[in-house]
């Protein structure tokens, strides 16, 4: 590496900056960095192996530092990109839990194809596990987080949302600013959503 | 949240070894003079002093023959202050943001063996303040005061101070709004308020069928 | 642990209602409450008298331990000792908060005992965090309270198990790296700050 204000593993390191002090959800997925981190990893492998191969037959040890060094800024370049779409892949399982099912439109394009594929994945897994526990019926693991202290709740409409079906065939209109008194099972997603505001 | 304890996808690890540590040359290093920003020569001459990432350093030998290392002296300045059991008041945030994990990386280069008793006792000692403070002053930022271990028990305590009293105030039952989703809408919301453009409501009835499993 | 979780463990206290109602007894998953007779008192779980006090159906008899005088000697006494003194009802707080949310008309001077409650809580936390401080700054390796209450161990959760585990992780790194002990004679910091003496009684063994 030629002498740059840019050390082995700065760019690495940027990409976990970068998450870090994003003020979205989650930040864009940062191809270009991420090529980067992978083109340095190779550069520094190959001059490792050329290196170590000159070593094996000359037995001189002068260059064991240098190899030492770049050997260490692989392994750190490595752990940051591993750390990197580790720390995304925490976040998108979250937005199963928080979001629900669907990702929001304005999120998705933060996502690569690989971490929307995991997102639907690990979605169908999820909802097929909660189809199979409970007897048979089902268990809404994203639901009733806290005790339930009433079958029906009164909410408030917090933006215009529309006809809502509720299990019995019922209709009701969600319209900014009214109120409802609802089954609470069937309206904590739209809380949870932030559509609902539960008032009591 | 949860607890911390640094392992390999630790981004908060990450962050603590990321930190330069100065250390005196003490060999002739070949084709190592790129880490010497001040040094035009190919190789890296004894007797300089750089400033490495402890990400290298903690993969040398204590006594290896490249480098000396030089702890910093934030560790030795507590130490009056820690045996007399008077940290409480120490700004340890600004003396170092990784304070405790810094120092534990650095215990076994310290040839004292203070390092590994201070972090230990400073801990100690203030853990009681770190308790009062979650308790009675929640909304005051402590950033300078403390060090990210340190915040993170903040806000842990707060979080359950917080959820004390909401339950106090019998709030402790109603459904909330996701925290996910919370911030998401307060940035859209943000974003919408600086477009130029920003005409009428532009609440987007999104897709209808948000089904729930 | 969310204090609402507390307060659904603390929902099956059993308590005393007098139902304006009569019906047969209710049989539920966990066992059998009734028969229910207009006038006559009948014990049910708290979370049932809560229920049936919002539809009218009942007037909820406040538990003995919740009355003016009573709770000024408790208070007293958890002034006067250094220990946890024991608290009428594992789910005193929880009792507290439900009977008078629901039913401040069923509670002879609910504002007054609303507030001792509280000021008891308020003390026994601010002793527990004391004990806490002496026995980490102390010798010990273990604490044994005693008499606290669900609600009360959970004020200091989970930081203080968090906090442990890091002065856990530090003192490993000490021990290990610390071959004389010379440089810094720390041994005696529990004393020092002057809880040294105090940490061992507060905690019984």
């Amino acid at each position: 590496m030629s002498r740059s204000n840019k050390m082995f593993g700065d760019i690495a390191f940027d990409l976990l900056k970068d998450l870090q002090r994003s003020s979205q959800t989650i930040p864009g997925f940062d191809d270009d960095g991420v090529r980067q981190v992978l083109e340095e990893i190779k550069a520094i492998f190959e001059e490792n192996v050329a290196q170590a191969s000159n070593y094996n037959s000359s037995g001189d040890r002068s260059l064991w530092p240098l190899l030492n060094y770049r050997h260490a800024a692989l392994q750190r370049n490595k752990r940051c990109l591993l750390a990197y779409l580790y720390e995304r892949m925490q976040r998108i399982k979250a937005m199963r839990w928080e979001f629900g099912p669907i990702i929001p439109s304005d999120i998705k394009p933060a996502l690569c194809e690989p971490e929307v594929q995991f997102f639907n994945n690990y979605s169908k897994s999820l909802a097929a596990y909660m189809r199979s526990v409970g007897d048979g019926q089902g268990i809404d693991l994203t639901g009733n987080l806290r005790p339930p202290k009433s079958l029906y709740i009164e909410v408030r409409c917090v933006e215009n949302y529309g006809k809502f079906e509720l299990d019995d065939g019922e209709v009701v209109h969600l319209r900014k600013n009214s109120q409802h008194y609802l089954p609470r099972a069937q309206v904590e997603p739209l809380v949870r959503q932030g559509i609902l505001q539960h008032i009591a | 949240m949860m607890n911390y304890f640094p392992n390999y996808y630790s981004i908060e690890d990450i962050f603590v070894t990321q930190e330069k540590v100065e250390c005196k040359v003490n060999t002739r290093l070949q084709r190592l003079g790129f880490l010497d920003a001040g040094a035009e020569t190919e190789d890296l001459e004894p007797g300089r002093t750089i400033n490495l990432p402890l990400w290298y350093i903690k993969e040398l030998k204590v006594n290896n023959a490249y480098f000396t290392i030089a702890v910093p002296d934030i560790y030795k300045n507590v130490h009056k202050a820690v045996c007399e059991a008077e940290t409480t008041h120490i700004e340890l945030g600004r003396l170092h943001p990784y304070f405790y994990e810094f120092g534990r990386y650095l215990t076994p280069y310290d040839r004292n063996h203070v390092i590994g008793r201070i972090i230990f006792e400073t801990l100690r000692q203030r853990v009681r303040h770190l308790l009062d403070i979650s308790k009675n002053d929640g909304d005051t930022k402590h950033e300078h005061r403390l060090d990210n271990i340190e915040s993170k028990l903040h806000e842990a305590g707060v979080r359950t101070n917080t959820l004390y009293i909401n339950w106090l105030q019998m709030s402790g039952n109603h459904i909330r709004t996701s925290q996910l989703v919370e911030e998401h809408q307060k940035k859209r919301k943000r974003a919408d308020r600086s477009d130029d453009e920003g005409d009428n409501e532009t609440d987007t009835p999104t897709s209808k069928k948000r089904s729930t499993m | 642990m969310d204090p609402s979780i507390i307060e659904f463990i603390g929902e099956k206290s059993m308590i005393s209602i007098i139902p304006n109602f009569s019906n047969e007894p209710l049989h539920l998953i966990y066992g059998s409450v009734g028969p229910f007779r207009a006038g006559f008192p009948v014990f049910v779980p708290l979370w049932l008298a809560a229920h049936l006090r919002k539809q009218q159906k009942c007037r909820i008899v406040p538990p003995e331990w919740m009355e003016l005088e009573t709770l000024e000697e408790i208070k007293e006494e958890e002034k006067r000792s250094k220990f946890f003194t024991k608290m009428p009802c594992e789910h005193y707080m929880v009792v507290a908060q439900l009977v008078m949310s629901t039913a401040p008309d069923d509670v002879p001077r609910c504002e007054e005992l609303r507030t001792i409650i509280k000021d008891i809580f308020d003390i026994r936390e601010s002793k527990l965090r004391t004990s806490i401080d002496a026995f980490i700054k102390g010798e010990g390796t273990y604490a044994k309270l005693d008499n606290l209450t669900l609600l009360e161990m959970h004020s200091v959760r989970p930081i203080l198990p968090y906090s442990l585990d890091h002065i856990a992780r530090y003192q490993r790194v000490a021990t290990a790296s610390q071959r004389d002990t010379s440089m810094l004679s720390l041994n005696t910091t529990g004393g020092a700050s002057g809880t040294g003496s105090m940490s061992n009684s507060l905690f019984s063994q």
